[in-house]
């Protein structure tokens, strides 16, 4: 069995906004595995970012978290509930860069433009550890060779703006694994790099994953990338988690008709060009304004009136492993098709 | 889609925009040049969509907007072929009043359907702007072209008293191209038009803009970086590197079998949505990164990360953008004699 690092359970995080309160987690539940990477999938204010500040208690103001939990299990087997924890907090602190690493989409977001990128990745280091300057300037030097930046030595006095985007994402990469972390969440980490940047970060997480055996969270919208990392993947819409399964079972035999419908939409190499996308109709809804009842219908191709606008559908376990949250699941999904 | 045959629509010769660099403080002297893009050539054929591609930085952007005359390029010509029958007429000898017509015929749309249209205009006075530009009266039948055009662009005729802010970032780009379509344009330049929006979005308006090509005969220009749906939308694929074409080539060949190391390596690294081809397929990975267009390496541009490169002529002389049989055009000493991989998932 493997073991578990950390379990969310019923997450609920509000927003209170001027014109009502934002629901940006319905109710998120998912677990993250010692060792494996989960991947957190979902369009745009589907809730992914959301669940990931969560993690660390870094929700921008106005969110709170309304209920739920997040059991974290440290290094010494004692579980600790983040759900709990202030976010200011002795605990929140000792966690954060120690215990769960974090990286941004955008580089710049966590990159300090005046300091030099050596001082700032050893930042967290002196914060966590007491180490002699010099002890720590190796420590740095070591990371900042493992996560490939070119000539540490003269690279450790550069200046952010000195470096290309995929330079800046690895040396915020460096800053989030210095300590060792049990667990490092990647909320679009490469986005807005090329592909090929991308590709060679991907290589990367990978690697030090194996090297660290540590868990990943790793956010993204793209399924492509999900399928060239995954073990694990959770899918968002619309502030729930609608499918989780292993990676095979996410692409080859999905059950949530979301989950369905968002695989076709992909373009794919070697489709038949002539034939058009199968697109969702439709698009997601605001935050605000969500369909009763299950909060796909409006797009669903297996929506049936009377059963999916009116209570909200349960999660259920079609395998120890697989659960889907979809009133009809069970029911031949092949059927009026 | 374009036969090959196809008369030519636009064609750039030389084509080359290098902005100065300046030094910082007062005096502001020219210490360099930028080459966005650098001696480009390549024709689009009426009625195809041709897709290009490329790292960040290569010179995309900066391409179609001296296609548009948004910039002056600093050499080179483009030549349009009008609606009069066998007039030829080079874009960049022209200004201003003389410039005009063709604006009416080459549209552009923009990546970022939230920034491209102006807050304070309703959707009918952002559609229906370009037709007021060109001298249409604010009458009856304006309120009807626009009308018709929303509902072109699948988007209802009751919606055009509203602002932009009330639509999704789909819906602004479909916006967006309803405002494009409003002169009954013959070339489209769509820069990342698809690329901010979610993958459902995205698939709709991809479908959309597949239909009105066929529905209005257009000729498109595709600036994308994502390599799957360039690959489901084009009919060929020009490939950049630092401001320079390195492949041009019907996009099936382009994707089967690549003839320039760098688009081997742009197709090797497209994550493929399918885990189980995971451990199956070989990546190449690309070292360092993308060349400084104010400091462009000697000879090759792409010899500081070719895998290929015979370290003597490759980095001494610059290769030149050749044809090849299969209606190819490459910029590569050894084109014709490496074997290079395609995408792993397109057959052969
Ligand atoms: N007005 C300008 N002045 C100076 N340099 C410029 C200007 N516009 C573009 N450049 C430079 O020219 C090069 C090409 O830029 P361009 O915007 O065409 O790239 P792109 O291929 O569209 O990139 P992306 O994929 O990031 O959109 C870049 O190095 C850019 O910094
Ligand atoms: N600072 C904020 N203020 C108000 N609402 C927010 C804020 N941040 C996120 N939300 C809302 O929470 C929901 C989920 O957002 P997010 O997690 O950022 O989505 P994504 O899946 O794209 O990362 C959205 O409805 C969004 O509008
Ligand atoms: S509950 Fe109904 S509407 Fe929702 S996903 Fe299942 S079938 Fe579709
Ligand atoms: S010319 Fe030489 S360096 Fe350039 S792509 Fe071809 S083999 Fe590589
Ligand atoms: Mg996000
Ligand atoms: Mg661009």
């Amino acid at each position: 069995m493997d073991e578990t690092i950390v379990e969310v359970r019923d997450l609920r995080v509000d927003f209170p906004v001027m014109a009502g309160t934002i629901e940006a987690l319905r109710g998120v539940s998912f677990l993250l595995k010692r060792g494996k990477t989960t991947c957190i999938v979902g369009e745009s204010g589907s809730g992914k970012s959301v669940t990931a500040r969560s993690m660390m208690q870094i929700l921008q103001k106005p969110g709170r978290i309304a209920s739920g939990s997040i059991r974290y299990r440290d290094r010494d087997g004692k579980i600790t509930d983040i759900a709990t924890q202030p976010a200011g907090g002795r605990v929140m602190r000792a966690i954060r860069g120690r215990e769960i690493g974090m990286v941004f989409q955008e580089p710049m977001t966590s990159l300090s433009p005046v300091h030099r990128i050596g001082e700032q990745i050893m930042e967290p280091l002196l914060l966590h550890f007491r180490l002699q300057r010099a002890e720590a300037r190796e420590r740095v030097l070591e990371m900042m060779a493992r996560v490939g930046i070119p000539n540490p030595v003269q690279r450790f006095d550069n200046y952010p703006f000195q470096l290309s985007g995929g330079l800046r994402q690895r040396v915020v990469i460096a800053m989030a694994l210095i300590c060792e972390p049990r667990l490092l969440v990647a909320d679009e980490p490469t986005t807005a790099l090329d592909v090929t940047t991308q590709a060679n970060i991907l290589d990367l997480i990978r690697e030090l994953q194996e090297e660290m055996e540590m868990s990943v969270m790793f956010i993204t919208h793209d399924l492509g990338v999900v399928a060239e990392i995954a073990d694990d993947v959770v899918v968002m819409y619309a502030g729930s988690v609608v499918e989780t399964a292993d990676v095979d079972t996410t692409f080859h035999a999905p059950e949530h008709p979301y989950t369905r419908a968002l695989l076709q939409s992909v373009p794919r190499l070697s489709a038949d060009k002539d034939l058009p996308l199968a697109a969702i109709r439709g698009m997601v809804p605001h935050p605000l304004a969500r369909p009763r009842g299950c909060v796909f219908h409006p797009r669903c191709d297996r929506y049936l009136a009377g059963t999916c606008d009116t209570a909200e559908p349960a999660t259920i376990a079609v395998l120890p492993e697989h659960h889907v949250k979809c009133a009809r699941v069970g029911q031949d999904i092949t059927q009026g098709r | 889609m374009a036969e090959p045959s196809a008369a030519t629509l636009l064609e750039v010769r030389d084509l080359s925009m290098h902005f100065p660099v300046t030094s910082a403080g007062v005096l502001r002297r020219v210490v360099g040049q930028v080459k966005a893009v650098d001696g480009v050539s390549f024709c689009v054929r009426e009625g195809e969509t041709l897709s290009v591609v490329g790292e960040s930085g290569c010179g995309k952007t900066t391409l179609g907007r001296c296609i548009m005359r948004i910039y002056d390029p600093t050499a080179g010509s483009i030549r349009y072929r009008t609606r009069n029958e066998g007039e030829v007429v080079d874009l960049t000898a022209l200004d201003g009043r003389a410039l005009r017509p063709y604006r009416r015929d080459i549209r552009m749309i923009f990546q970022d359907p939230y920034a491209s249209l102006n807050p304070r205009m309703t959707v009918e006075e952002i559609v229906g702007e370009p037709l007021v530009l060109a001298g249409h009266p604010r009458n009856k039948a304006l309120h009807r072209r626009v009308g018709d055009l929303l509902e072109q662009v699948g988007l209802r005729r009751e919606y055009m008293a509203r602002y932009p802010h009330a639509f999704s970032g789909g819906e602004r780009q479909r916006i967006g191209i309803a405002r494009a379509l409003s002169l009954n344009p013959r070339l489209l330049v769509a820069d990342e038009a698809v690329s901010a929006l979610d993958v459902s979005v995205q698939a709709q308006t991809i479908n959309l803009l597949k239909k009105l090509q066929v529905e209005y005969k257009l000729t498109y220009v595709f600036i994308a970086h994502d390599l799957s749906v360039v690959e489901y939308i084009s009919d060929r694929v020009a490939v950049m590197y630092v401001g320079k074409l390195v492949e041009l080539a019907p996009t099936r060949a382009l994707f089967a079998r690549p003839a320039h190391p760098y688009t081997e390596a742009l197709l090797s690294a497209v994550p493929i949505p399918d885990p189980r081809l995971r451990k199956k397929v070989e990546r190449i990975r690309l070292a360092g990164e993308i060349a400084d267009p104010s400091n462009v390496p000697s000879g090759c541009p792409f010899h500081t990360r070719c895998a290929y490169s015979d370290g003597n002529r490759c980095v001494r002389e610059v290769p030149a953008l050749r044809t090849l049989e299969d209606d190819r055009q490459v910029a590569c000493h050894y084109a014709e004699t490496l074997e290079l991989k395609g995408a792993p998932q397109v057959a052969t």
